[in-house]
């Protein structure tokens, strides 16, 4: 009796894994999203994932992709490179493409996507280890934090500042910049850093570091941080009466921090960002996709644009490549962004263009997506000077980067 | 100097949330990790007290800790009492499950995004180096005499005689010695004060904000209300006695289960209290503000010892002023590795803790 009901349990059992097995054509085409949704980066995770879903939205409306629709398989990844992996690690076995990625988990998993074959794109990591390690199986469709710590020092030289102080969490995804910063304001700038003072997040009080950082009086300081830690500096800035120009890291660029600093005057808190191409009929319909799929107009500065663009790009790839592997997908992804080709604004244009055998170049919210073949990074990424005006962040100038400073 | 006020505030609000942690550890026995997440949850209800209440945040903290002492009596009885007479592993393990629920309770009810905490910390108040030190001894010596007074209460009449005798102090259970090296340490600081740039001999203007020294003077209130409390009070006469020994204690006819409750009660909400005055230090609240702070609450109680209330207020500032004072010297990045460095320096010495009483009273028996 035992022998029969063991022999039962394992042809059930192996029916089970048969069947799990099934055939990988049908069924929907997952896209993971693998984004802070808790911890530092959390602001940014439901506007993310609202442009991510009006992105899935538009390829289902349009067919889904290869005839199958498409969906979205969030997972959180805690605002750390250990949530990055622990999340990517979930999911991996049922997504055919990644996005979301942001820098922390972009260095965790650079090795990981490439063994996989998993094309992964990344819409809001600046870690400048993409700088040159990116490009195969991972590609970033937004500026790197080299841009970033250029455009800052470049800021701080036009303002006319010689001496700057540093106030820096230490975290992939803000050391990033600022070590460029302070390698172009020491290097080619020729200007002094006074005070460089590095943190661990997760303090409840960071009085200590503002004082170092602000003691010898500095012209400017720049604050590399997350919100968490970014709202206690500040208000221990503005409690103590300082006055030094702050020139602030991407990831401080959101709604709390504009309202922390909204007793400040206009022009304190200077920042630099890449700004969305607004005049773009892709733009419009972004829009009018995010209204429609989030059931509200889209966000500014929060990469929704970039999201969005990221799963457009993988699904114009796998509509190219004819398949979901990771290999084919991955060999379109250049044909889709760069040019030349026929312009298109939408996914629905694009899948029309390849369908009548057409190359195209996909331009997207973001902006003109023409991405470096070597390396996968953005060749010429739009970034706007951001001010802090009655409590938001406002674009102002277009900035250019001054080419001399570049690494 | 400055750097020994902000010692004193991140060691007072420390103070606040290991004062609970330790009377729940000596009383019921218990490693209790999910008290990181009951203080994360005090602060997650006073934000939302008033930021959609409109609450005063003085009102919405004591609501706060009136919500969280009752939750502390209920889980208590429903997750404790059952497993109490388990042993230690078994109680430890069920407040690391229980830290993992509440965690995901407020995940799941208040969202993982940052709660801003729109509360001001007040005007600013300035005084110099010398000003600053003398309070501190006068504070110090104050404090002293005042746990001299709690330490041998029973025995007043005896020394009314030798009032003078600051010896006296010294032999006081715990307090005496705790206080005592503050006083020394503000006399130290007065010497270099006057000697070293270091320390602002020139008399430069240290600052602190009236709702900082809200913090420090509330977290010490609520301290020196718990010793009295318990040096005081039958209550507290009966909650140290079961926490020596609980059996006997039952059989002596002390209500071992009221007892009980009245500790989570005062531990649960010590932490809400905490929870809230880190919530407006940091200006706003996010999910893992519990894990945050549970591994140095542990480390500053281990620091203190058992036995001493007061003794784990001292090794908590002592712990606050490591962590912002070490800054002057060693980058801010390593303040935890400086704390935890002085700890593992200390266990060296004295493992059960700076402020024990558990080896005088092993050798007293």
């Amino acid at each position: 009796m035992r022998r029969i009901f063991l022999s039962l349990l394992a042809i059930v059992v192996l029916g089970g894994v048969v069947l799990s097995c099934g055939d990988d054509d049908e069924g929907p085409v997952k896209l993971g999203f693998l984004a802070g949704l808790s911890g530092d980066y959390s602001e940014w995770g439901p506007p993310s994932q609202d442009g991510a879903e009006a992105a899935i939205g538009v390829i289902n409306e349009s067919g889904g992709i290869l005839g199958r629709d498409a969906e979205l398989v969030v997972q959180d990844n805690l605002s750390t490179p250990e949530g990055a992996v622990t999340g990517y690690n979930r999911i991996r076995e049922e997504i055919h493409a990644l996005g979301g990625v942001e820098s922390d988990g972009a260095v965790a998993l650079l090795g990981t996507v490439a063994e996989d074959e998993m094309p992964t794109m990344c819409p809001a990591c600046g870690t400048t280890v993409l700088d040159t390690e990116g490009g195969n199986y991972i590609w970033r469709i937004t500026a790197s934090d080299t841009t970033y710590g250029i455009i800052s020092a470049q800021l701080a030289r036009d303002l006319g500042f010689t001496r700057v102080a540093m106030l820096v969490q230490q975290t992939e995804g803000t050391e990033s910049p600022a070590n460029v910063f302070k390698d172009v304001w020491e290097n080619k700038i020729g200007g002094e850093i006074i005070a460089d003072v590095r943190f661990a997040p997760g303090s409840d009080s960071y009085q200590a570091e503002v004082e170092q950082a602000f003691a010898g009086n500095p012209e400017a300081v720049y604050i590399g941080a997350g919100p968490q830690a970014g709202i206690p500096i500040l208000r221990e800035y503005i409690a103590r009466g300082y006055d030094a120009q702050i020139l602030v890291s991407p990831d401080l660029q959101v709604p709390d921090i504009a309202e922390a600093a909204a007793e400040l005057p206009t022009g304190r808190i200077l920042a630099a960002q890449v700004t969305d191409d607004f005049e773009s009929p892709a733009y419009s319909a972004f829009a009018a996709a995010h209204q429609e799929y989030a059931n509200k107009p889209p966000p500014t500065g929060f990469y929704e644009t970039n999201q969005f663009d990221q799963y457009i790009i993988l699904a114009l790839a796998m509509t190219a490549a004819e398949s979901t592997d990771g290999p084919d997908v991955a060999a379109q992804i250049y044909s889709i962004t760069n040019a030349p080709g026929t312009k298109v604004y939408t996914y629905a244009d694009g899948v029309a263009a390849l369908e009548r055998g057409e190359q195209i170049d996909y331009d997207g919210p973001s902006g003109t997506i023409e991405l470096n073949t070597s390396t996968g990074n953005l060749v010429s990424p739009k970034v706007a000077v951001q001010h802090i005006v009655s409590g938001g962040y406002t674009a102002r100038e277009v900035i250019e980067l001054d080419a001399s400073l570049g690494r | 100097m400055q750097h020994v006020i902000f010692g004193l505030l991140t060691g007072g609000v420390l103070a606040a949330a290991t004062v609970g942690f330790a009377l729940i550890r000596q009383t019921e026995n218990i490693l209790h990790i999910a008290h990181g997440q009951m203080l994360a949850l005090g602060a997650f209800l006073s934000v939302i007290l008033i930021t959609n209440a409109g609450m005063n945040v003085f009102v919405a903290g004591v609501v706060s800790m009136l919500v969280m002492g009752v939750l502390g009596v209920a889980l208590g009885i429903v997750v404790f009492r059952p497993v109490k007479d388990e042993g230690g592993n078994v109680l430890l393990f069920t407040s690391i499950g229980l830290a993992f629920v509440i965690y995901g309770a407020i995940i799941a009810i208040f969202g993982t995004v940052l709660r801003p905490v729109p509360v001001g910390f007040g005007p600013r108040i300035e005084f110099s180096v010398p000003e600053f030190v003398l309070v501190l001894v006068l504070a110090a010596t104050l404090a002293a005499l005042v746990g001299w007074l709690l330490a041998n209460r029973s025995r007043r009449a005896e020394h009314r005689a030798v009032v003078g005798r600051w010896a006296e102090l010294w032999a006081a259970r715990g307090t005496g010695v705790a206080l005592g090296l503050a006083t020394v340490a503000a006399t130290v600081l007065f010497v270099l004060a006057t000697q070293s740039d270091g320390f602002g001999a020139d008399n430069r203007a240290l600052n602190i904000a009236t709702g900082e020294l809200g913090m420090i003077l509330l977290s010490l209130g609520a301290v020196l209300s718990l010793q009295f409390f318990l040096s005081l009070t039958r209550m507290g006469r009966w909650l140290r006695a079961a926490a020596s020994n609980p059996a006997l204690a039952a059989v002596r006819g002390i209500p071992v289960r009221v007892v009980s409750n009245v500790v989570w009660f005062i531990g649960s909400a010590l932490a809400a209290m905490a929870g809230v005055m880190i919530a407006v230090r940091r200006g706003g609240v996010t999910s893992p503000l519990g894990w945050e702070n549970i591994l140095v609450i542990l480390s500053a109680a281990v620091l203190g010892g058992t036995g001493s209330i007061m003794g784990v207020m001292a090794a908590a500032v002592l712990l606050g002023l490591a962590m912002d004072v070490s800054a002057l010297w060693i980058p801010t990045a390593y303040r935890l590795v400086v704390a935890f460095g002085a700890l593992i320096l200390v266990l060296f010495v004295r493992p059960e803790g700076l402020f024990s009483t558990r080896r005088r009273a092993e050798q007293a028996a």
